[in-house]
């Protein structure tokens, strides 16, 4: 995941992210109260929220082969 | 001579007649008149007589009689302009304008002449009429309310921190969107939602368990802040 963060004239930040990075076409946007450091710490939260509601374009996570021992 | 050095005139008896002294010729004359009326010479300011011309007072006679001319010139102007009063004047006059505007409007009367003004307002009165009375009731359909979904619904949990940021359902505010839904999903806590300027103490609350609905006109863009009262906690967006 990419991401922008830009500081407004009104309090506020807006963060953009973008997910292509990883293959998948899904872009968020979302503007918090304060500055560049309140918006980086919610920043994990916001790709989080993204990352759960939009789960069906993202891949499905590898689960690792296990080797079954015949008794 | 002085007029005081001549005889005056007297009549049959010796009595004086009614007279004026002419200089000119140094004697007394009688004052002579007629309708019952002696005979006046009118004079100016400046002491001289009043002339004549053509048998009319010399009183800026000339400058009336060029003011008059022009007068008479605007008269027949307008004369022209206004056009003469009959069934078909001639054209581009006022009153054949005129005459083009009342047989636009049409008579006052229960049916006027179709297709003018009166006709069609005639029309429009009945019609109001069987309206109001029932007779004809009005069929209307509303389109275009905010009330109704003309887009898909975007659908999301929203986590809210104690840092006020924008919520909505998707990746980003929903474009032209009419309503927000949000739903408090924690069991304990309350957030709080309000303008970017939301804090803890000043936002709206919204009790665990409690639905939002907030409308919004769809041209305009207003984001709406939440913020947690206390630790994160979950809430179901919609918006339409």
């Amino acid at each position: 995941m990419t991401h922008v963060i830009t500081e407004n004239q009104d309090g506020t930040t807006t963060i953009q992210v973008s997910f292509a990075d990883e293959g998948v076409d899904l872009q968020g946007q979302t503007s918090i109260k304060g500055g560049p450091v309140q918006a980086q710490s919610y920043l994990p939260v916001f790709e989080s929220d993204l990352r759960r509601n939009f789960a069906d374009m993202f891949p499905l996570p590898e689960v690792p082969a296990v080797e079954e021992e015949i008794i | 001579m002085p007029y005081n050095t001549q005889q005056i005139k007297r009549d049959q008896q010796n009595s004086p007649i009614p007279q004026y002294f002419n200089p000119t010729t140094d004697v007394y004359e009688p004052l002579l008149g007629r309708n019952g009326a002696n005979r006046v010479e009118l004079y100016g300011p400046d002491g001289t007589p009043i002339g004549t011309t053509a048998g009319k007072l010399n009183v800026r006679a000339s400058e009336i009689e060029s003011i008059l001319t022009t007068i008479q010139g605007y008269v027949d102007g307008l004369e022209a302009a206004l056009g003469e009063v009959q069934a078909t004047p001639t054209t581009y006059t006022v009153l054949a304008r005129l005459k083009d505007l009342s047989d636009r409007l049409g008579e006052v009367s229960s049916t006027p002449t179709a297709n003018t003004l009166l006709a069609r307002l005639k029309s429009l009165e009945d019609k109001i009429d069987a309206i109001t009375s029932g007779a004809t009731p009005a069929t209307a359909r509303l389109t275009g309310s905010i009330e109704t979904i003309n887009t898909n619904p975007v659908v999301g949990v929203k986590t809210v921190t104690a840092t006020a940021a924008s919520i909505f359902a998707g990746g980003s505010v929903k474009s032209n969107r009419r309503k927000l839904i949000l739903r408090n999903e924690d069991p304990v806590l309350r957030f709080r939602i309000g303008p970017s300027t939301v804090t803890q103490q000043n936002g709206f609350p919204v009790e665990p368990g409690a639905v939002v609905i907030i409308p919004f006109d769809p041209a305009v863009i207003v984001p709406i802040y939440a913020i947690s009262e206390g630790a994160s906690l979950q809430v179901s967006v919609m918006e339409v």
